[in-house]
């Protein structure tokens, strides 16, 4: 799993015209899919400082950054852009990531995708990252939130090796690095994360607002894509994660000298490839024979 | 450590007469101290619910099912069944080891205080700062299972406010920085009520309990140490074994085969090796030493 590469989206690539259709430059996966070129977060890039405002989430796009202007989606789906100075102010310096996945050196064989008949587009699940909590309003979740808070307290749980890397604001201190270890509990993968300084206001997929110090357990789960047929490209169904910042960490003045660059090539890129378990319980898994419309409506209404 | 039995306190011991002093047979150490006393963060964690003060059980009376308790004005009370409120315990050692010279006395209140063996009491409070980066600290080890752990665990009964039983909560004593917490995260969804730091009591809130010191009350007329605090969540009088007096009941199990073991203190090793009772050294040394260290 290590021949794909991670992007942002570009302004081209969500440009829809109301007014004129001739004009809309957008994907045509996006321009397909029901939510349009709207994302929504999941609940770990709101624990590590995603903004969420109505049903979409803002998410970075690929920026011109000679010129320290920053792109991006904002909320209702609309291009927006700032300088360094307002990214900052406005939105903590840290917008969340909805990567585009693509393969360079070849072409996706559509046979391994999953076609869905309604929205006719195709989607896939590669890779898998903590996307949701476990809802300790759900009896069967909260006896799981239960057993793990309980053996992650006497340090008893199981690891599966893998860490993942995020970078997390703390009260009045700037976005740190840090590491969370994966656990597996009855063959499903957890993180646990202690919210921490998120002031942005988000709410929650369980429509709680976010109580610092509160221990969260965020799901392992697949990720899934959506699949452009023209260009080849898959752009993930939801902005994943947030945290690191464009601040250069290297000698240079392009992307690839930035804190971004380096955390999606060195700490995402290597994330989102799955641990390896024994005997994986899959039943908590997108059943490939679903169609994606009625798993996306289905989380959607179990998410509000 | 045999050498100290730990029980509640007799409706005798508490029993204050307002009218007629003559009456009065309540310990002098309790007449100076007053029958009120506090709960620690523990006992409001593990689901206690009085927002002020405490009330603590006492010794019932089987015989006539009469379950005595001490209410948050110091008042004694009872009530016809099982009660779960806090423990206040008393403490007696089998030989008199300690004399007046090892016991801090408080002007004040004209009485002796003693500390001997440690408990999680208060929590760390996140608008301190040195707590909150104690607390940072604590709580990223923890989630990656890196805390040195002592050895020593934690055995608490917190209420559930969906079920009307206690289960069993076993916790891990770990250590930071020569001190000991241990994590507390509530079950469930629980009653809110107040902590030492002013906050409301929040479900899934990761919460960092301080080991600390007990603090005794001496009385001299009985030889008798009487916990500062109501720091035991209590655990009910239902009876687990055949019999019908206090030594078929559940507390008494509770603080025979958990509590006498948990407030000894556990062995730190390469850090604070002062603070440590080694099983090799005698009580009367543990206890000069403590004294010593505290003050």
């Amino acid at each position: 799993m290590d021949d794909f590469e991670l992007r942002f989206l570009t302004k081209e690539e969500i440009y829809v015209n109301q007014y004129d259709e001739d004009e809309t430059t957008a994907l045509d996966v996006l321009q397909k899919y029901c939510t349009g070129v709207a994302a929504r977060n999941t609940d770990f890039s709101c624990l590590t400082g995603g903004l969420r405002s109505g049903s979409s989430a803002f998410y970075y796009l690929e920026s011109n950054y000679s010129n320290g202007r920053f792109y991006f989606m904002g909320d209702y789906a609309n291009y927006n852009s700032c300088d360094q100075y307002q990214l900052i102010e406005s939105y903590k310096g840290h917008l969340p990531i909805r990567p585009v996945l693509y393969f360079p050196n070849r072409k996706v064989s559509k046979e391994n995708l999953n076609f869905d008949w309604e929205q006719k587009i195709y989607w896939w699940e590669y890779g898998e990252y903590p996307q949701f909590v476990l809802d300790e309003n759900n009896q069967l979740e909260r006896n799981i939130i239960e057993v793990l808070n309980q053996k992650l307290c006497m340090q008893s749980l199981d690891k599966t090796g893998k860490t993942y890397c995020f970078y997390q604001s703390k009260k009045n201190t700037p976005c740190s690095i840090n590491y969370v270890s994966e656990y597996v509990y009855e063959g499903k993968k957890y993180i646990p994360l202690v919210a921490n300084g998120i002031k942005t206001g988000a709410l929650l997929s369980t429509g709680e607002k976010i109580v610092d110090f509160k221990l969260y357990w965020l799901k392992v789960e697949p990720i899934v894509w959506l699949y452009d047929e023209e260009k080849d490209l898959f752009i993930s169904e939801h902005a994943l994660v947030s945290g690191p910042s464009f601040d250069f960490v290297k000698e240079g003045n392009g992307f690839e000298a930035t804190e971004m660059y380096e955390y999606i090539h060195n700490h995402l890129k290597k994330d989102i490839i799955p641990s390896q378990i024994i005997e994986k319980d899959k039943s908590s898994v997108l059943d490939s024979s679903e169609p994606l419309k009625k798993y996306v409506y289905k989380n959607y209404g179990r998410r509000g | 450590m045999d050498d100290f039995e730990l029980r509640l306190l007799t409706k005798e011991e508490v029993y204050i007469d307002d009218r007629d002093e003559s009456k009065t047979t309540a310990l002098k150490v309790l007449q100076k101290y007053r029958l009120d006393t506090v709960k620690t963060d523990l006992v409001s964690l593990t689901g206690y619910l009085c927002e002020n003060g405490t009330f603590y059980s006492i010794q019932p009376d089987f015989e006539n099912k009469i379950y005595y308790y001490i209410n948050h004005y110091g008042t004694l009370n009872s009530e016809s069944y099982n009660v779960h409120f806090p423990l206040r315990l008393v403490l007696k050692f089998s030989n008199s080891i300690v004399d007046k010279g090892k016991l801090e006395y408080d002007s004040t209140l004209g009485i002796y205080k003693f500390l001997f063996g440690e408990y999680p009491q208060y929590v760390l409070n996140e608008d301190n700062v040195k707590e909150k980066n104690i607390m940072d600290a604590l709580t990223q080890k923890l989630c990656a299972q890196d805390l040195k752990k002592t050895g020593k665990t934690y055995c608490f009964y917190p209420s559930k406010k969906d079920t009307s039983s206690s289960l069993k909560y076993e916790v891990e004593e770990y250590t930071y920085g020569e001190e000991k917490y241990v994590p507390f995260i509530l079950r469930g969804q629980m009653p809110f009520t107040s902590i030492a730091t002013d906050e409301n009591i929040v479900a899934s809130y990761l919460y960092w309990l301080k080991v600390e010191p007990i603090t005794w009350l001496y009385d001299e007329d009985t030889d008798l140490f009487v916990a500062e605090k109501a720091f035991i969540p209590g655990v009910g009088f239902d009876f687990v074994k055949e019999g019908v007096g206090f030594e078929a009941t559940k507390t008494y199990e509770y603080i025979n085969s958990h509590l006498k073991q948990d407030i000894i203190p556990s062995r730190i090793m390469n850090s604070d090796k002062s603070s440590v009772l080694d099983s090799s050294e005698s009580l009367k040394k543990y206890v000069y030493k403590q004294y010593r260290k505290k003050r």
